[in-house]
């Protein structure tokens, strides 16, 4: 892939670099579709994927290559972000695991929205156990629920 | 006598290459013509000949060499051979410089008083292969019966001086001289001798090293005697039972030194306190250093000295060389003193100390591992000591319970420096226990009466001999030294010490050797001499004495006399107790001198042999050697009995305590041990029973069986000993039986069938069972385990036959064990056997070895070999590990019959390689060598990549070795070669041993051959193994895909599943049924070409709220999905496989969320976009189409609610 066209693409995503203040390049990367499918559904029973809610102020890591159907060679992922019930107004941050927490933000909500979602374009780390870190930036007491589809992956 | 033909020469050689160039020095001007002798029995010419062959020679006067004196030797101190080895060192070396003429025969004829420079240190590699530590028990091994081994037969025409380094002594200053003279001078004969018994016998002769070093001792029922290096057993009528031998065939059971090198300075003890025999001799300029020590000793099982031996090889010293061991017997120990020198020092810094060894007597009766303690008495440079000996128990009295041992050395002026005669007296007190140590007491000094040991200014050349030996001839007189053992007597608690030494009875520079001779008395309190006496009855000298009391309190004296006029021959003089104190008696001749020795390096004794029989108490038995017949080793020995007068000696007062040791099941135990309180022992039998003599009294019995670790000792148990008769005590043992494991058989023939156990091999094993109880055991199960990595047990449970104790059981079925890639060559495996039986559970712990690989072959050097040009010299060094040989130089000429192997180092590591030689040539004469070359061997060029050799030629029946290290991946090439043209060799062995065979062994491989990842949901995907043979089977398991054929096969067929990995497992077993297992896990991933991003211009390709169309409305309905095909919409082609869009909701109803998802697919779970009733909301997302640009939508909203939604497309995926 061209990398022009791939920064053109990214244009119209929230795109979460490796790091706020040194981003490196990789790439470029070739896309593959996956039948939609729901990795991260915090409303479920307390899991890797399920419970509990984001905290506000708080970082939670999920997988993702493993599963749907995205292998462990995939480089960055395609994801819809929802978020559901959170108790206040803030925004989520996801970035690639062991990387630090960048200053971005992939979806933001208003109080009292009942759920709203937000494409995303994620780099993965090469962790084989978890892919992405998750930042609740809400008021510390605060909680939002968190569903993660992902209907392709770049490597 | 006269001028008959002698044999004549050669010789030898003293350890040391560079020693060889001073004989040659010395050869170099005496030559002999051949004798018509010689060609008539068509030997070899001489050039072609070894120099260590004895071959008839010229007349004697032609064959001897003038051997000169020492000459600018240091004052203080010289180094001089010692009691040392052996190595019998070519004499080729100085024929190549010139020495033998055509047809002319090597003449020897050489004094040792040379210096020698020092040896090469040992280096810190060699040093890291010596592996005992102080306190180490050493394991004896346990010969076959004695009249079993077949006996190592010294090569008779090998001709080697067993060295004697030289002692520091002080005296070589002329200032020290004394003047004094003797002061217990006995100028005249007295009356009394000990009368033969009529037993006169011929002992060991020519054997071919000198000196004789010979001594002997009487039992019960044998004599044995003991020379350089050779033993023998006879009956007490000189019947001969065993050898003569090699002392090394005793070794045999063993490896190492103790085995391989047969270096003399013999001691025979008889033990009487437990009716055992021990023998001993030292291995020196040892493995690994090339300079190590051991004290090797052999001690009878029971009494029977054609019987089994527990064989001890005692580690003296890496560095050190433990000189002139004299080994004596005493209640806490075996008691051994030894010159110590240290031969990498320069000369006058050779002597270090006298040395004391005491070895674990306890355990050495009984063959359980023992111990050693090495103690140094003495400061090298300041205080020495030298010349000691320590007191051995005579009789059958033992010392007072507790005693300590004694060591008594010579002291004077012009000795060691002391300020006067005297003798240092020393009390040695022994803990074994867990630290154990010898605390020396002393000295003590006891003044004597004056004497001097200065004979010849200590030169060998000394004791003058008839013609037609020359001054030259001139034997060595052993001055000084205490030759031989303390003789010890408790005499009804009277404690009396005969010692004995050679002194000049004139002053100096005059000279006569005489024995000088003591009895010392109380020595646990203050030694005192009792008296004393320099025995010099005429003007013939006496030398090479050995003393001992009778049970009468009467002394026998035997010696070596000679002079000028009077061949060397053997005399026994005496005194009853109650002659006048200081004095000797008659002389006897045990055996008349009757030819003088020629060229021997001027060599005699070192010691001789004076016992006395501890049963009847009163007949001394003594050996010593004599010339037979004029020439060069030539020696013979005699072995006769004397004793005196009834009315002046009887018998001890004794009785017998005998009877059975059973087991718990009434069967005997062999090798069980009684042992009394007051300090007397015996071991049972074959058939369980022991016997002891002793004096009569009461103790206490307690019966053991120390090589049955199961049997409980017996309660103590009073018995009382009777004069006259026999006491019977029997025991029963208690105890379970216990159970260790016998030898392990490695049956590989199911792997790659070389014997030894190698990584990827499956290998059967038995593990016999021996109960070391004292009770049988019956439903015997075990279960074996190990945790040596790459080891895996296949068959882990057997059972066993019921079994008595003492016997020994074998495992049905057999065990299995495979091994895997992981396995380290040359660790050995541990193994646990948990077993179970009426005896309850015990586990027995075992070893293993692994790609040890030992290969001998068995070779003959015959007509048809190849020929190399020459050969090496002999030059009596052995080649160690850790240090590079020096190639020693070619000798002879013409040409040499080889057999060459070659082998390599596969190992990654370097290795150490021993090589072991073995001849046992039907040939006369028929003499092999061996060396070892690194990558190829050029038979014209002998020193081209060398690595090492033996340095000597073992007997037939012997063995040499040596070492060398061989690089990591290494070839190397052995050589075994004749000695002598054209003299064959029809049999030897070569052992070669220290390579690990590094080769697998077969197993079959489970190793998964298959791509590195699977397309998901891909069919037709294969995983194969190798090919495991005919017969072998397959089983394969799969996770994350569905098998779908090539079960049983080597090759499966399967499809992936749609995501995850692909787990596949194998177990193939060969025919043999030998398993391996092998796994893998693949990743599924999605497969075909990824996808690459095709801008277009943004383009609205559907609106619901649009009229009613294929891109119009109607909304979309709550629980219900509507389908678009967007192919050909806004430029989007068919082939596109995703498209990137702006999502938009707008107009709800009521609050839901919309999943867009390929068509003609399950709606996923999966969503969209969310909303509440009402709102518009926007979202980016990259919804996947269906291959043909159909998109669905699904709307999450209560049934007859609705919503309406925008597409705007801004790019495409294809």
């Amino acid at each position: 892939m061209n990398t022009r066209i791939l920064r053109s693409l990214l244009l119209g995503f929230a795109l979460v670099a490796l790091t706020s203040s040194a981003a490196r390049a990789a790439g470029p990367f070739q896309f593959f579709s996956v039948t939609p499918c729901r990795i991260v559904d915090t409303r479920n029973p307390n899991g890797v994927t399920g419970g509990p809610a984001l905290a506000g102020q708080a970082t939670r890591s999920f997988p993702v290559t493993g599963l749907c159907g995205v292998p462990s060679t995939a480089q960055a992922a395609v994801l819809n972000v929802t978020v559901v019930a959170p108790t206040g107004g803030g925004h989520v941050r996801i970035w690639p695991f062991g990387a630090t927490m960048p200053l971005v933000s992939t979806i933001n909500f208003d109080p009292g929205e009942p759920a709203i979602a937000n494409g995303a374009i994620v780099p993965l780390s090469s962790d084989p156990s978890l892919s992405i870190s998750t930042f609740l930036g809400a008021s510390s007491g605060n909680t939002a629920h968190l569903v993660i589809d992902v209907t392709g992956y770049f490597q | 006598m006269k001028r008959a033909l002698i044999f004549g020469s050669i010789l030898l050689v003293a350890l040391g290459v560079s020693f060889a160039s001073v004989l040659l020095r010395r050869h170099s001007n005496a030559v002999a013509p051949v004798s018509a002798a010689s060609k008539a029995a068509g030997l070899p010419t001489p050039a072609e000949r070894p120099a260590v062959k004895a071959e008839p020679l010229g007349s004697v006067a032609s064959t001897r060499v003038a051997a000169t004196q020492k000459r600018g030797i240091p004052r203080k101190r010289r180094a001089i051979a010692s009691r040392k080895p052996i190595a019998a060192v070519e004499t080729e070396a100085y024929r190549a410089a010139g020495g033998p003429r055509a047809g002319g025969a090597a003449p020897a004829g050489v004094g040792e008083d040379e210096e020698k420079p020092p040896r090469a240190p040992a280096t810190p590699e060699s040093l890291a292969l010596w592996t005992y530590r102080e306190g180490d028990p050493i394991t004896p091994v346990l010969s076959p019966e004695l009249r079993n081994i077949a006996p190592i037969e010294g090569s008779r025409d090998e001709q080697r001086v067993v060295e004697n380094e030289r002692l520091p002594y002080r005296g070589e200053s002329p200032g020290r001289r004394p003047v004094v003279p003797d002061g217990a001078l006995q100028p005249s004969f007295g009356v009394n001798a000990p009368t033969p018994t009529g037993v006169n016998f011929a002992g060991i002769g020519v054997n071919g090293s000198a000196p004789s070093d010979d001594n002997g001792r009487v039992g019960p029922n044998n004599y044995i005697q003991t020379v350089n290096s050779q033993f023998a057993v006879y009956s007490k009528t000189g019947t001969l039972q065993f050898g003569p031998a090699n002392i090394n065939t005793l070794f045999s059971s063993l490896s190492g030194p103790c085995k391989t090198q047969n270096n003399g300075d013999p001691i025979v003890q008889y033990d009487a306190l437990a009716d055992r025999w021990i023998l001993s001799q030292f291995a020196v300029n040892a493995l690994p250093t090339g300079l190590a020590s051991y004290q090797c000793m052999a001690i009878s099982k029971t009494g029977d000295p054609l019987g089994a031996y527990y064989l001890y090889p005692f580690p003296l010293s890496p560095v050190l060389f433990f000189d002139y061991p004299h080994v004596v017997t005493w209640p806490d120990g075996y008691y051994a003193t030894y010159h110590v020198f240290d031969e990498t020092k320069p000369t006058a810094q050779q002597y270090q100390n006298q040395g004391l060894v005491v070895f674990e007597r306890d355990m050495m009766l009984v063959g359980l591992p023992a111990r050693l303690i090495n103690k140094s008495i003495g400061t090298p440079g300041a205080q020495e000591f030298f010349g000691g000996q320590a007191t051995d128990l005579d009789g059958l009295t033992p010392p007072p319970p507790g005693s300590q041992e004694y060591l008594f050395i010579p002291g004077s002026p012009e000795w060691d420096g002391s300020s006067a005669p005297m003798i240092h007296s020393f009390k040695l007190a022994t803990v074994w226990g867990g630290s154990p140590g010898v605390t020396v007491t002393g000295p003590t000094n006891i003044l004597t009466a004056s004497f001097t040991t200065n004979l010849c200014n200590f030169s060998r050349t000394c004791v003058p001999q008839p013609p037609p030996s020359g001054s030259a001839d001139k034997f060595d007189p052993i001055t000084g030294e205490f030759m031989s053992r303390a003789a010890y007597r408790n005499n009804g608690g009277t404690e009396s010490i005969m010692l004995v030494h050679t002194v000049n009875a004139l002053v100096p520079t005059a000279n006569q050797g005489a024995t000088r001779w003591y009895e010392i008395r109380t020595p646990a309190t203050t030694p005192t001499i009792f008296q004393q006496g320099t025995f010099a009855p005429d003007t013939d000298w006496r030398v090479v004495g050995s003393i001992a009391m009778d049970n009468g309190g009467n002394v026998a004296l035997g010696y070596t006399k000679s002079s000028a006029t009077v061949f060397p021959e053997i005399d026994v003089t005496g005194r009853l107790a109650g002659d006048p104190a200081g004095t000797m008696g008659a002389e006897v001749v045990m055996q008349p001198g009757v030819g003088a020795q020629i060229a021997t390096a001027n060599r005699w004794g070192d010691y001789s042999g004076m016992s006395v029989d501890a049963r009847d108490g009163c007949t001394f038995w003594y050996t010593t050697q004599y010339i037979p017949v004029t020439g060069s080793f030539t020696w013979g020995s005699r072995i006769a009995a004397f004793k005196f007068a009834p009315a002046n000696c009887s018998a001890p007062l004794q009785g017998t305590l005998s009877g059975t040791v059973t087991d718990q099941t009434g069967a005997p135990v062999a090798g069980a041990i009684v042992k009394l309180d007051n300090g007397f022992s015996g071991a049972t039998n074959g058939s369980g029973n022991y016997s002891i003599v002793l004096p009569p009294g009461g103790t206490n019995a307690i019966a053991s069986a120390p090589q049955r670790p199961g049997c409980n000792n017996s309660a103590s148990t009073p018995v009382t000993i009777t004069n006259g008769s026999t006491t019977t005590q029997d025991f029963v043992l208690g105890g379970n039986a216990l159970f260790v494991a016998g030898p392990v058989v490695i049956d590989d023939t199911n792997g790659n069938n070389n014997g030894h156990i190698n990584h990827d091999e499956c290998v059967v094993l038995d593990v016999p069972l021996d109960d070391l109880g004292c009770n049988g055991a019956t439903g015997i199960s075990a279960v074996l385990s190990t945790s040596t990595p790459g080891v895996t047990v296949t068959q882990a449970s057997a059972t066993y036959p019921n079994v008595t104790p003492g016997a020994r059981v074998v495992n049905t079925p057999r065990y299995k064990i495979s091994t895997s890639s992981s396995l380290v060559c040359g660790t050995p495996i541990s193994f646990t056997l948990t077993v179970s039986s009426s005896a309850g559970s015990q586990p027995v712990l075992f070893t293993v070895p692994t790609c040890d690989t030992p290969t001998t072959v068995a070779g003959a050097i015959t007509a048809g070999d190849p020929t190399q040009t020459a050969r090496l010299s002999r030059g009596g060094l052995i080649s160690s590990c850790g240090a590079t040989a020096t190639c020693p130089l070619t000798t002879g000429t013409g040409t040499r019959h080889y057999d060459s192997y070659t082998y390599t180092n596969t190992a990654a590591t370097s290795k150490c390689v021993t090589v072991e030689v073995s001849p046992n040539c039907a040939e006369v004469g028929g003499q092999i060598f061996s060396a070892a070359y690194l990558g190829s061997f050029n038979p014209a060029s002998l020193c081209t990549n060398y690595l090492g050799d033996p340095g000597t030629s073992p007997a037939n029946g012997g063995t040499s070795q040596y070492a060398f290290d061989v690089p990591a991946g290494a070839t190397f090439v052995v050589v075994v070669h004749e000695v002598n043209q054209n003299v064959f060799c029809s049999a030897y062995t070569l052992k070669v041993s220290g390579l690990d065979d590094t080769s697998g062994g077969g197993r079959p491989s489970a190793t998964i051959t298959a791509p590195s990842s699977f397309c998901a949901s891909s069919t037709g995907n294969t995983a194969s193994v190798p090919d495991a043979g005919p017969g072998a089977t397959y089983v394969w398991t799969l996770s994350g895909g569905s098998i779908t054929g090539g079960q049983g096969t080597r090759t499966l067929t399967f499809s992936a599943a749609a995501s995850g990995s692909v787990v596949l497992g194998v177990t193939v077993t060969s025919s043999t049924g030998c398993v391996s297992t092998g796994s893998a896990t693949l990743p599924i991933t999605a497969c075909g070409a990824g996808r690459a991003f095709f801008t277009l211009p943004p383009c609205r390709v559907l609106d619901t709220r649009n009229p009613t169309g294929a891109y119009g409305g109607p909304s979309l309905a709550g629980g219900a999905t509507r389908t678009f095909t967007i192919a050909g919409q806004c430029g989007v082609p068919l082939t596109a496989t995703a498209i990137a869009v702006n999502f938009t909701v707008t107009g709800s109803t009521g609050g839901g969320f919309t999943t867009l998802f390929p068509a003609g697919t399950t709606l996923p779970l999966a969503s969209t976009s969310n909303f509440s009733a009402g709102q518009t909301r926007a979202n980016n997302a990259i919804p996947p189409l269906n291959g043909v640009g159909d998109l669905s939508i699904f709307c999450g909203m209560g049934v007859g609610q609705t919503v309406d939604v925008i597409i705007d497309v801004a790019g495409y995926f294809q």
